[in-house]
């Protein structure tokens, strides 16, 4: 340092300056120095919040900016809770400078807090990174108040506010009350964007509307200002607990547009409520648990039945209040009785009075031995919050008759079947295989060559005696078998002959000649006017035949029309048959 | 001699029905004493021996499921319904099954399954047969004794009986195909990986016990399958065609 100063006080500084005076000079030097030298680096960072009061758990943001690309890991911001995810982003500006173009990069990220308590919030350094060096924010801090309460005669300057609301502030443990959150707006709202009840395990709610875009907006004049006001979302819900129950403030965040294309959110929580929940007075031992009003009925299908087989039961709770709650009614049967677990039909709907309609629960119940039994009445305890008492709901007692049936002691005899019991005994049915028929899969002969052939065997069999009958009626054979045909009627005529004789002669010598004419005109095609002796004979001889069968012809043409005109003996036609028979068939034979 | 061998066939017949019957009921007691495996033992002998029934499957599906063998289970009643297709015992318990173990087995039982294969074995095979057989008489009969009168109604008949010969010889054919090929299968292991070729290199997806696939191909101890939409190769020995 004294070195410095020497060497400043011998080459920079004046020699008119007093020595004294050179701390001030060095100083000043230094500042200088580390001045340039940081903006040297040329980096520049700042940050805070925009406001420095909110309301509680009103969204306010914090910012970081600098004109270099930063990173900020997990910044703690103490007791204020981030609302949703941080934002980053980044701005160009352009401006003219002593006719010079500068470009300035600003790049930022926003984060979205949020305070719980009406109190003064510190928010320590934030450790940024820049180009690898480590800097940090300014210690900052932000003053939360509780957020005035809002109503119509409170407005203040308010443009838009969320209201929420219950329907009873003072109510009984199990009923039900329903919460709405209503917005107030002075601009028109475009769209809500998102709009929640606050959770809590102090109660049980069921959303009613969660449909956001179908909001039906109002107007109302406060303060001689007019409103657009709209319910958003309604919630009914049941306590989990008695006594002062605070519920938490919604949210909703609604869209707005201001002129053309360029819209905007206002997020907004709303009012807290408390609400002051009361036991129920000198609770009753079988008490359900059911706040509300409810009617019961049964049904049962017969009231005689046989040991095995099944009774049904059904048991109707008709009517509002907290329906979902009620736990599976216990019937009381006889010691005999079995009950199948029942099944439960809820046809219930929710509403603004909570829940409403009606649940039916079936049961089934089989009486395993005879006798008359009865199945008392249902009673069943709750709580109208309308008359605040106790009432009870009941239903009639029936008398069973059992009649000896089926026996059931394969049944298991425990209180209620469950399912894969049930299964066992009566859902997977056990088939019996008598006459049963069996079947090898090589029996299967579809599109077999067994099959194929029989299918073609009838075809077959008609293309053969097609072929056959068609063979059959070719001129030759015609002619052959026409030829067949008419020689054998010469055989006739010989076997007719042989008939008449010994009877009559005459007709015997009659079909002889017959025989023989027929022999010749069909053998040898002769006309009816050639049927005589010389032409007969000169067809023989003409066709070489023995000289035998020749003179045998002539004998025998002869003989027989000799003796139509004279007596013949029985002898001779005799003969004379077997000679005309000897000369046909020596004919055919040729 | 001819009928001795006839009466030689038909009681080798009876006799090996009259065997089996007596099986059944070994099997139905053996199932009544709530012994399953004997019962299923008996079953798998009938059928290894090459005798089927619907019976046979759907009382072999219940002893596997008595057992807790789903996928075994699943692969009888699909066998079972394909001999008796839309058989309600067999849809309620698949159902049962799909409840119970959170499966979607399907079960082939369209009104055209019941009609095409709800028939005995034979049983197209046998009409393709009589069809052709009138047929045959019928152009028999317009061949011996020619009418000229009626010739539509005799052209109708022909080309309706032509046309029924036709459709039972391909319902013949089609209904042999379905009892005897194997195109689905179930996985029968609890676990089983599909990998996208048999050489176990990439795994593609998991198959759980009694889920059902389509058949693609059969390759040495592998098959490939199609299961919700997807491809691959999983080892025979971890699943059951049907």
């Amino acid at each position: 340092m004294i070195k410095i100063r020497e060497w400043l006080s011998v080459n920079l500084i004046p020699k008119q300056i007093k020595i004294g005076k050179m701390n001030k000079y060095i100083l000043i030097f230094f500042s200088l120095f580390l001045s340039i030298n940081t903006f040297g680096q040329n980096i520049q960072i700042r940050s805070g919040f925009p406001k420095q009061n909110a309301f509680v758990n009103e969204v306010f943001e914090f910012k970081i900016v600098s004109n270099k690309t930063f990173t900020c890991n997990n910044p703690d911001f103490g007791e204020l809770a981030q609302y949703k995810q941080p934002l980053t982003g980044r701005n160009s500006k352009t401006s003219i400078v002593n006719n010079q173009l500068i470009s300035i990069e600003e790049y930022s990220i926003t984060y979205y807090l949020v305070g719980k308590e009406a109190k003064r919030f510190n928010v320590g350094n934030i450790k940024i990174e820049v180009e690898n060096k480590s800097f940090d924010t300014k210690a900052t801090f932000i003053t939360l108040t509780k957020r005035p309460k809002i109503n119509k005669s409170n407005l203040g300057n308010t443009d838009y506010f969320v209201e929420l609301n219950s329907n009873k502030t003072e109510l009984y443990q199990g009923e039900h009350f329903l919460l709405s959150l209503k917005i107030y707006s002075l601009n028109k709202p475009a769209q809500i964007q998102k709009a929640e009840f606050a959770k809590s395990n102090k109660y049980i709610g069921t959303i009613l509307n969660s449909n956001n875009s179908n909001v039906n907006i109002g107007e109302e004049i406060i303060n001689n200002k007019k409103f657009y006001t709209a319910e958003i979302i309604r919630q009914v819900c049941e306590t989990t607990e008695t006594g002062r129950i605070t519920i938490g403030p919604g949210f909703v965040s609604t869209i707005f547009s201001r002129g053309f294309m360029n819209r905007y959110a206002k997020e907004q929580f709303s009012n807290e409520l408390v609400i002051n929940v009361k036991p129920l007075p000198n609770t009753p031992e079988n008490y359900s648990g059911l706040v509300g009003n409810i009617t019961l009925e049964t049904n049962l299908n017969r009231t005689e039945i046989k040991t095995g087989e099944a009774l049904d039961f059904q048991l109707i709770i008709k009517g509002q209040g907290n329906l979902l709650g009620i736990n599976t009614p216990e019937i009381q049967t006889p010691t005999s009785f079995q009950k199948i677990t029942p099944d439960k039909v809820d046809n219930t709907k929710i509403g603004v009075n909570g829940s409403s309609g009606q649940l039916i629960y079936n049961y089934v119940f089989i009486p395993s031995d005879t006798g008359v039994y009865k199945i008392p009445s249902v009673e069943f305890v709750y709580f109208n919050s309308q008359s605040q008492t106790f009432e009870t709901a009941s239903t009639e007692s029936y008398q069973i008759k059992v009649n000896k049936g089926v026996k059931v002691d394969n049944l298991e005899k425990h209180s209620e079947l469950d399912k894969s019991s049930h299964i066992n005994n009566t859902d997977i049915h056990f088939l019996s295989l008598t006459n049963e028929e069996t079947f090898n899969k090589d029996q299967v002969f579809g599109f077999s060559v067994k099959h194929i052939c029989l299918l073609a065997s009838p075809f077959i069999l008609l293309i053969g005696f097609t072929f056959f009958k068609k063979k059959m009626n070719s001129s030759d054979k015609i002619i052959k078998r026409q030829f067949k045909e008419e020689l054998a009627k010469s055989n006739i005529h010989i076997s007719n002959a042989k008939e008449h004789a010994h009877k009559n002669n005459n007709m015997a010598l009659k079909e002889l000649s017959f025989a023989l004419q027929n022999q010749f005109q069909k053998k040898y095609q002769l006309a009816q006017s050639e049927m005589n002796f010389e032409k007969m004979n000169s067809k023989l001889k003409a066709n070489n035949f023995d000289d035998s069968v020749i003179s045998l012809f002539k004998s025998t043409w002869q003989s027989i029309e000799m003796f139509q005109y004279a007596p013949v003996t029985s002898g001779k036609i005799d003969e004379l048959i077997k000679d005309s028979e000897s000369i046909i068939n020596s004919m055919n034979e040729k | 001699m001819k009928i001795k061998n006839y009466l030689f066939i038909i009681f080798f017949f009876f006799g090996h029905l009259c065997m089996a019957q007596s099986d059944f009921s070994q099997a139905e007691t053996a199932y009544k004493n709530n012994n399953f495996a004997e019962a299923k033992s008996i079953y798998l002998q009938l059928i290894e021996k090459g005798t089927h029934s619907f019976s046979l499957y759907y009382n072999l599906g219940n002893t596997y499921l008595k057992q807790n063998e789903i996928g075994n289970a699943i692969w009888a009643y699909q066998n079972a319904n394909k001999i008796s297709p839309d058989h309600k015992d067999v849809i309620h318990n698949i159902n049962y099954i799909n409840s119970e173990y959170q499966l979607t087995t399907d079960l082939q039982n369209a009104w055209y399954y019941q009609f095409l294969y709800g028939k005995s074995i034979n049983f197209w095979t046998y009409s393709s047969i009589i069809t052709a057989f009138l047929l045959a008489l019928f152009l028999l009969y317009n061949k011996l004794k020619p009418i000229k009168k009626h010739q539509l109604l005799k052209s109708l008949i022909t080309i309706l009986l032509s046309l029924i010969l036709i459709l039972t010889i391909w319902f013949s054919n089609s209904h042999k195909d379905y009892l005897l090929d194997e195109n689905y299968g179930v996985c029968t292991e609890q676990i089983s990986i599909v990998f996208s070729s048999p050489v176990k290199d990439q795994e593609l997806f998991e198959l759980k016990e009694g889920q059902t696939f389509e058949l693609i191909e059969d390759k040495d101890g592998w098959v490939n399958i199609k299961f919700d939409r997807k491809e691959g190769w999983i080892e025979k020995s971890n699943i059951k065609l049907y």
